[in-house]
This record gives C-alpha cells, structure tokens and sequence, in this order.
C-alpha cells in the first residue's frame, strides 16, 4: 500500500527520519514549557520529504485523477490517492466558484 | 472462551459452540452480541459476532455498498484482553459493509477496551475502506515504557491507538464516537493513528491529542468533533494538513495545520487554541468562517493565495473580513 499526493508533481511521504522522531519527541516533551525568558518554547519544524512517483505509477496516478476530477473548473486544494492491492482509493479536495468540493474516490 | 486469532474454519468443536452460545439476537441482515456480567466473554462475543456478521447475505445478496450488514453492540463492557493467557484480542474490521453499531446513543455505554501491542495495533483496527462505526466508547490501556526519563513512543504511524485505521480510507463513516488514549504524557497509546491521512466521514467524535489526522493529513469531513493538542492535520512540528471541511469543531494548540503546517480546507464555527489554523509561519490559504483561534493563530493574520477570513476572532481581536492579496 502506498499513497500517493499531488503537489505539482505526483509523489510519496517519507517516512520520518530518526533525526525527526527527535525533534518531534523534544517538541511533545517541551509541551507548555516555557524559556529562561518566560516564553513558550517554540516547537523545532519538521519537513516531510517526498520521493517521484515512478513513471508507470504516475501514468496510472494520472489516468484516476483524470477519471474523478470534476468537469467544471476548479482549484485544487490536496488530493491523495492511495492504491492498496491494484485498488484505488482517495479524495480530492478542489473548489468550485469558491465553494467546497470533495470528490472521494473508491474503485 | 479464548479466541485466538485464527479463522472460524480453523476454530475447535468447542470453541465453534462457545461462539454459537455467545451471539446473541441474529437475523439475515444483523447480529447482536450478546451481554454478560463478564466483560471479557463479552469481548470475545463481540470478536465472535463481527466473525458472524462477515458472512451474512443480508436480503438474500451478498453484501455491497447498499446491502449492509451490522453487528449492533448494546451496552456493556467489552474487554478485548479476551485470548489465550488475557492477550488483547483486536477487533480488525477487515470486511468492507459490515458496520459496527453501539444500541444506545450515549456511547459510554458502549465500551471497548483492551491492551494491543504497543506498535502497528489497536483497540479497533480497521483495513475495510467502507465501514461505519457508530456510538462507541474505544479505550486504549496499553502503556509504553520509560526509558531515561522519555516514553518510548514512535511519534509516527507505528504507534498503536485505541484507532488504528489504515490511511486514506475515505468511505468510512464514524458517528458519535469517543476514542481515548492519553496525551503522550502519561505513557498511556494515543487516542486515534497518527501520521495517516483521515479522509473519511466524522460526526460527533471525540479523540485527544494528534487525533483526526494529527501529524498527518484531515481531509476528510468533519463535523461537531473534538480533538486535542495537534489534531485535525495539526502538529507543534509543522508537519500536517487540514484540507477538507471543518464545521463546529474544536481543536487544542497547534491544532487545524497548526504550528507550521498548512490549513487549506474549509473551516466553519470551529475552535482552535494558540498556532492553530495553518500559524507559525505554515500556510492559512483556506476559508475560514466564524472561527476563533488563540496566539498567532491564522498565521498571524497572513494569508496565502486562496485564503479568506470572515468574521473570526484571534488573540488580538475581530477580524471582520480578510482575503489574500497577491
């Protein structure tokens, strides 16, 4: 099972690294916890990393994209699809004339 | 009676009949659990009774999207620590259209418990895509160990939670649910999966801390739910998303792509506390609506392309209306 989002490209989430299970440990353990100064610790930022599709996924990524969008035009918000077994399922989030749209996806 | 994980084909005589003596009501199109004054038999029978439910033919047809099939939970104590030597006994839901349904709307009297394995488990495990869940009380009792000073948590999918759906599963329909864990303080397994993407259907919820897709991605439909610290895509990291739709929910601190993350979606009468709503220099390009948020929440009023905000409230005061400009 593998899922897939589109952020100008069709791509993978990496899992966290060690360094970043690190920081989100310290960020949890410093919950409400205030500096020398009085301030609140300010949490460490992670940045997921995200890996290409391959070209034959993305052609398939592509292709159900395509199937589900909507006709009107729209804007997409986020989308993800994830195929499990050769099945597809997914959301795509868009707006249409500013309105919220979910198209949920399921083959 | 120890059910012990394998298939009902593979069950002893014995255990075949404990099973038959523990369902209760039955028709074509449901099957009752059967209560006792004993909280791990009743487990067990709840075991036993989605078993049964997998293979109903409601209506004569097998079971689709509209052909459902239910196992219905009256109330009571399900303790899931039911197998071989009190080991906890998940209910996996693993078949698409059987639905699991607490008999009474208070969902306190509906109350699964148990002590998965501290990784990839839960109380509930769910690989079905289209599965609804209804008026449940799910407790997580796991507790993972101390060492130097820290919980040994994952803080990522691994983590077991009273929860622990597969991600993405957006056919899902969850109502009037409570899930408990602890708030990563205590060493107590968290509430609801974290670090997967929630794009299912949620009504009247309740989950704690990095509940509803926290450290990962809500894009799904939300509605009257509430989380804890980091929930809805939340996370003090800046690692989530909250991209679908939000009405009357409340979230803690750097809840809603709080703290660094990104609020893309649709947020109506909801309620964060301090970096919520795509703040700490993450993204606040969605439309925001009757909302409140606490310091630095919205970004501190920064928006991205797409975003609008109408009449909300932060920590320093009205903002009657605000839209992106580029």
């Amino acid at each position: 099972m593998v899922t897939y989002k589109f952020n100008g490209a069709w791509v993978a989430e990496q899992p966290l690294t060690k360094e970043q299970k690190e920081a989100v440990k310290n960020n949890i353990a410093n919950r409400g916890k205030k500096d020398k100064d009085g301030k609140t610790v300010k949490p460490a930022k992670i940045q997921r990393e995200f890996s290409p599709a391959d070209k034959t996924v993305e052609k398939q990524l592509v292709a159900i994209f395509e199937k589900h969008k909507p006709k009107e035009e729209y804007s997409l918000i986020d989308t993800s699809i994830t195929i499990e077994n050769g099945k597809a399922r997914g959301i795509i989030n868009c707006r249409i004339n500013g309105e919220h749209r979910q198209i949920r996806i399921a083959e | 009676m120890a059910i012990t994980g394998k298939k009902p084909s593979e069950w002893s005589v014995a255990t075949q009949e404990a099973v038959k003596a523990a369902i209760g009501i039955n028709s074509p199109n449901m099957i009752t659990v059967k209560v006792t004054d004993d909280a791990k038999e009743n487990g067990a029978a709840l075991i036993a009774a989605y078993t049964a439910a997998k293979a109903l033919t409601p209506n004569g047809a097998a079971l689709s999207a509209t052909n459902r099939a239910c196992v219905i939970v009256p109330p009571g104590k399900y303790d899931l620590d039911c197998g071989i030597e009190n080991a906890c006994v998940p209910l996996v839901l693993d078949t698409e259209f059987v639905d699991i349904v607490g008999l009474t709307s208070d969902n306190s009297l509906q109350h699964v418990y148990g002590t998965p394995p501290a990784t990839n488990s839960g109380v509930i495990v769910q690989t079905a895509n289209d599965v609804h869940i209804l008026n449940l009380t799910v407790e997580i009792l796991t507790e993972v160990e101390e060492v130097e000073g820290n919980y040994a948590y994952n803080y990522d999918d691994t983590d077991s939670a009273a929860y622990w759906p597969d991600t993405d599963l957006t056919a899902v329909i969850i109502d009037n649910c409570r899930f408990v864990g602890a708030e990563g303080a205590t060493g107590l397994l968290l509430s609801m999966r974290l670090g997967i993407i929630y794009s299912g259907t949620f009504t009247s919820c309740t989950g704690g801390a990095g509940s509803f897709g926290g450290a990962g991605t809500a894009s799904g439909t939300f509605t009257s739910c509430t989380g804890g610290v980091g929930s809805f895509g939340g996370s003090e990291s800046g690692n989530g998303t909250a991209s679908g739709t939000f009405t009357s929910c409340t979230g803690g601190n750097y809840s809603f792509g709080g703290s660094g993350g990104t609020a893309s979606g649709t947020f109506t009468s909801c309620t964060g506390g301090n970096y919520s709503f795509g703040s700490g220099d993450g993204t606040a390009s969605g439309t925001f609506t009757f909302c409140k948020g606490g310091v630095d929440s919205f970004n501190n009023r920064t928006l991205a392309e797409g975003g609008k905000i109408y009449a909300c409230v932060d920590d320093g005061g009205f903002i009657d209306e605000l839209v992106y400009i580029p």
